[in-house]
């Protein structure tokens, strides 16, 4: 019999929320690229054991983010757009040696495609979702996925502005719109539902304004927005998906928008539902008058709070330069005109929009000082961090390299209040975070940043470290400084290999460490096919067939059967 | 094979195109073996000192994606066809972004079809059958009778004869009127407009203002004509800040009507690859972009580059006859579709590849930026683009990972 290959990495300070493990000095195994139980003495001796000496490390599962904008048409035209973005930002160097041959790249933030990989990587993250891709661009992005390196990813497909959803959600179809979206899934290669504005991006494609509130009908359709957000977080639950319907409120960024946003909430009457970016549906004032502008994430977070089926991402806003990307066809027009920047646009036939437009949040303007005070919040108002995760909306809040500086302000009261002392002074009259006394521990951390995550996306290998879990792996050098800390990991595992030693990146794209799409295959109704392939036909500028994306044209796949509800 | 019915005549001589019989590998005009004109390359393209890899038109995504490691990898300047043809729509859209619809929602939609420089009668024949002028679409359900087509082309159109309104600028005027446009949608008065010297009279530019504004969706297609001459990214550039004007009315929409084969998707690939669309030089390890420093004109011109790489494309069509005799001069390989003049020297090595448009598999993008699978007719006995570069990307990285072995060697 062959040797069995095993690797253990010793003694290191463990945080696997998940198993129950909070900081504990222990050995992990692991074996073809899974952790695998500590073998007995006999199977010692008798396999080959690498040692990887951890001690005094923290260690914990790789780090997944459950939304980021990371790949397909409209992050390439959003990187397409701003050469002198990546021009003031520090390149990604080739390296060519004997251990390593990655590729060159550009950031700034729009990163290209390998550089994703290895900054994603280097930050000891694993995994990452894209968060918004029209069906018809699933090839794109599952294209754009074979190009970047390191992490396992997936994506969500937009239908909250689908036409054959709407016709069928208007004409009360429940079980063709199931069928439907479980065909749609299938041929994206797709992981979840995203819902973007539901639809005010049709309304806005037809030159009719935006949808305001759950019950104006939707142009040309007469369904409403409260009908798309329970017709397919119905629709998703009864395909048993991994990931309820991935939300993105109507309203996004207007004062006011909680009421939106809560009502949504209410609207969905206990089914699942995942709440985006909810830092930008919190706000409180009138509109359009920004100066009324504030913080309800208070009233959000106690409904919340006391609804167990909803989770939430953060989409956090950090300082700087960066680029709002979005599935918001008419946010992005609305954002062109407030900034008065350069504008791209971009709308899928029968799908979907979207809207670029670069961005500065500056901590001494009003609003952007409380939009980052309003994530904060939330952070600290929510009790359950396993239904929190951590997100700045990448890039459209910050980049995910902000990650690290987030922690340190959930980390640390001291710090943070700083941080808020050199914000607008309206922000403290206007939000509660000065009074918030919260600090966040590492195993609180370790939750939202990759326990929460991964079981918010039915992902059971990720984001904890028990037998049978990827060994997917980050380790870093306690700290006080929590920043340098989470920027700088001692050394990332990947599927059982070293990907990062010492802020290394070891890819070698001449053999590259195998990567793995996460989709799912739900069961669906096949006798609803032909009446959709009528519809395409008569509607679509491409054949039906032509539609799918093929097998051999996906990176290897990790497909999810579907499952139970899975919520705790 | 049978017979394609259904083709315009562009269609019909794109299926038809192949290449001349006889070896399909060859070196210094010799016929050779793959691994040996591989070899030969790599050696060739190790040695530069500053490679040229150029082309990315007649190829699919996957091999686009190998020719963009191999510039990465030798550090080589990149360069694709747009440098010459769709360059400055690139520039505009990096100076005022881009509001684009896929031609779905042009069928779907559009009551208002705005040609400018371009004639699709003529270039892109199936272009206003299917998606622009007659179809029905849903929310236009009377095809041709829901639609008002205009023109705006100075020089002789096909297009124009199914045109509702054909207005002809003198030639090189076009960012007059463009301005002269915006001026009226944002609601100013036209001070100074010279109609005599623009070609089109100032009760005629009123007119189209108002529809413009007025339409529902409405799509300006414009074409290389306006492109062509000096400052032809600020056309571009108005093109799409027009289309950002009328928006504050309506919908609508600014697309360039790209070139056959698969320019689209090669440059989303070397953008996803690197950041930029085409120009790039890879010399300090990583991409900048600066199209005029880093573009193959420049490059040949200047004598700056000592090898070329062409990757389905022909750069000799395009030169000037002092370009042409600098790239004369320096070694050449060439993988794909070969150059159409006997007259030019034969390249140091040539490989020529299954036709792309009926022999490759892979992914190719429209020019909407949808990406279709390509699925091959017939499987010819040449190589195929996407292993050859494979081979050649391998060769490559194995003689720079030792050469590196060697320096890591003498250091110790």
């Amino acid at each position: 019999m062959a040797r069995r290959d095993l690797i253990v990495l010793e003694s290191g300070i463990v945080h696997d929320p998940t198993n129950g493990i909070d900081g504990r000095v222990m050995d992990l195994w692991m074996e073809n690229g899974r952790i695998v139980p500590p073998p007995n003495r006999l199977e010692k001796e008798e396999a080959t054991v690498r040692r990887i000496d951890a001690t005094g490390y923290v260690v914990m599962p790789g780090g997944v983010d459950i939304h980021s904008h990371i790949a397909g048409p409209k992050v390439n035209l959003a990187r397409r757009m701003r050469p002198e973005d990546k021009r003031q930002s520090g390149p990604v160097e080739r390296h060519v040696s004997a251990r390593a041959a990655t590729r060159s790249g550009s950031t700034g933030s729009v990163p290209s495609t390998f550089a994703t990989g290895y900054l994603y990587s280097g930050l000891g993250y694993t995994t990452a979702f894209d968060a918004a891709i029209a069906p018809l661009a699933a090839r794109h992005a599952h294209e754009e996925f074979r190009d970047t390196p390191l992490i396992d990813k997936g994506f969500f497909i937009l239908l909250g502005n689908n036409h054959y959803a709407l016709t069928q959600i208007a004409k009360g179809e429940k079980e063709r719109l199931r069928a439907f979206a479980g065909w749609i899934l299938q041929a994206a290669g797709a992981h979840a539902i995203k819902v973007v504005n539901p639809g005010g991006v049709e309304a806005w494609k037809s030159g009719m304004g935006n949808i305001h509130s759950l019950d104006e009908p939707i142009p040309h359709f007469g369904c409403t927005a409260r009908q798309v957000v329970t017709g397919l977080a119905q629709a998703a639950m009864d395909l048993n998906l991994p990931h309820p319907i991935h939300l993105h409120c109507n309203n996004l960024g207007l004062p006011g928008n909680f009421n939106t946003t809560l009502a949504t909430m209410q609207a969905l009457e206990g089914r699942r539902a995942h709440f985006t970016h909810i830092q930008f549906h919190s706000y409180g004032g009138e509109t359009p008058d920004q100066s009324s502008f504030c913080s309800r994430a208070p009233e959000l977070a106690e409904w919340f709070n006391n609804h167990p089926e909803i989770t939430v991402d953060v989409g956090q806003v950090m300082f700087g330069e960066t680029t709002s990307m979005t599935g918001d066809g008419p946010l992005g027009y609305f954002l062109h005109k407030v900034t008065g920047r350069r504008w791209t646009s971009a709308d899928t036939e029968l799908e979907a929009g979207c809207g670029i437009v670069p961005i500065t949040y500056r901590e001494k303007k009003l609003v952007h000082a409380l939009q980052w005070a309003i994530g904060l919040e939330w952070y600290l108002l929510a009790r359950d961090p396993w239904r929190i995760a951590m997100s700045t909306d990448h890039p459209n809040g910050s980049s995910f390299l902000a990650y690290p500086e987030i922690i340190a302000l959930l980390m640390d009261r001291g710090y943070r209040d700083e941080a808020l002392k050199a914000t607008h002074p309206g922000v403290r009259q206007r939000c509660r975070l000065a009074e918030l006394d919260r600090e966040y521990t590492l195993n609180e951390i370790a939750i939202i940043t990759r326990a929460a995550p991964a079981r918010m996306l039915g992902l059971v290998t990720k984001g904890h470290l028990g037998p049978g879990a990827d060994a997917d792996i980050t380790l870093y050098q306690p700290d006080h400084d929590k920043r340098r800390m989470f920027a700088l990991p001692r050394m990332v595992i990947k599927a059982g290999r070293v990907v990062v030693d010492d802020g290394n990146i070891l890819s070698d794209e001449e053999a590259p460490l195998p990567t793995r799409t996460w989709l799912v295959r739900p069961d669906f109704d096949r006798d609803a096919i032909p009446d959709i392939r009528t519809w395409f036909e008569n509607h679509y500028t491409l054949r039906f067939d032509n539609y799918p994306v093929e097998r051999e044209r996906l990176a290897p796949v990790e497909a999810l059967a579907p499952c139970g509800n899975k919520s705790r | 094979m049978t017979a394609d019915t259904h083709g315009c005549g562009k269609g019909k001589s794109w299926l038809e195109q192949s290449y001349s019989p006889g070896p399909s590998i060859l070196v210094d005009g010799r016929p050779a073996s793959q691994e040996k004109a591989i070899a030969i390359a790599a050696d060739l393209l190790c040695q530069s000192s500053n490679p040229l890899v150029y082309g990315l038109e007649q190829v699919t995504c996957e091999s686009a994606a190998k020719a963009v490691a191999i510039a990465d990898w030798l550090g080589a300047n990149l360069d694709t066809t747009a440098s010459f043809n769709q360059g400055p729509t690139g520039l505009a859209f990096q100076g005022v972004g881009e509001i684009a619809c896929s031609l779905g929602e042009v069928r779907n939609r559009a009551d208002l079809i705005l040609f400018w420089g371009a004639d699709p009668v003529a270039t892109h024949p199936r272009h206003t059958s299917r998606y622009s002028v007659d179809p029905p679409g849903v929310h236009v359900p009377l095809g041709r009778k829901g639609r008002f087509v205009v023109v705006i082309d100075s020089e002789a159109n096909e297009t124009a004869h199914l045109a509702d309104l054909w207005l002809r600028p003198k030639a090189g005027r076009d960012f007059e009127l463009l301005w002269a446009l915006r001026s009226l949608i944002q609601g100013q008065e036209l001070a100074g407009y010279d109609a005599a010297a623009n070609g089109v009279s100032q009760e005629d530019l009123e007119g189209l203002a108002k529809r413009l504004k007025g339409c529902r969706f409405g799509v300006l297609f414009f074409g290389d004509r306006l492109l062509a001459g000096p400052g032809h990214h600020l056309n571009a550039d108005g093109a799409v800040s027009l289309a950002h004007d009328i928006n504050a009315h309506t919908r609508f929409y600014a697309r360039p009507l790209r070139r056959a084969g698969n320019p689209t998707g090669s440059e989303s690939v070397t953008c996803w690859q690197t950041g930029y669309p085409f120009g790039l030089s890879m010399a300090r390890g990583f991409p900048r972009f600066n199209p005029g420093e880093f573009t193959a004109r420049r490059l040949l011109s200047s004598g700056e580059t000592d090898a070329l790489l062409t990757i389905g494309a022909s750069l000799a069509d395009h030169l000037k006859p002092a370009e042409a005799n600098a790239l004369a001069a320096i070694p050449r390989i060439q993988i794909g579709c070969g150059q159409t003049s006997d007259s030019f020297p034969a390249p140091k090595v040539e490989i020529r590849t299954a036709p792309f448009a009926t022999s490759v598999s892979g992914t190719v993008y429209r020019m909407d930026d949808i990406s279709l699978p390509l699925k091959p007719l017939t499987r010819p006995a040449l190589p195929d683009m996407e292993e050859v570069l494979s081979a050649l990307e391998s060769t490559i990285l194995h003689r720079i990972r030792a050469t590196t072995a060697q320096i890591g060697k003498g250091a110790h």
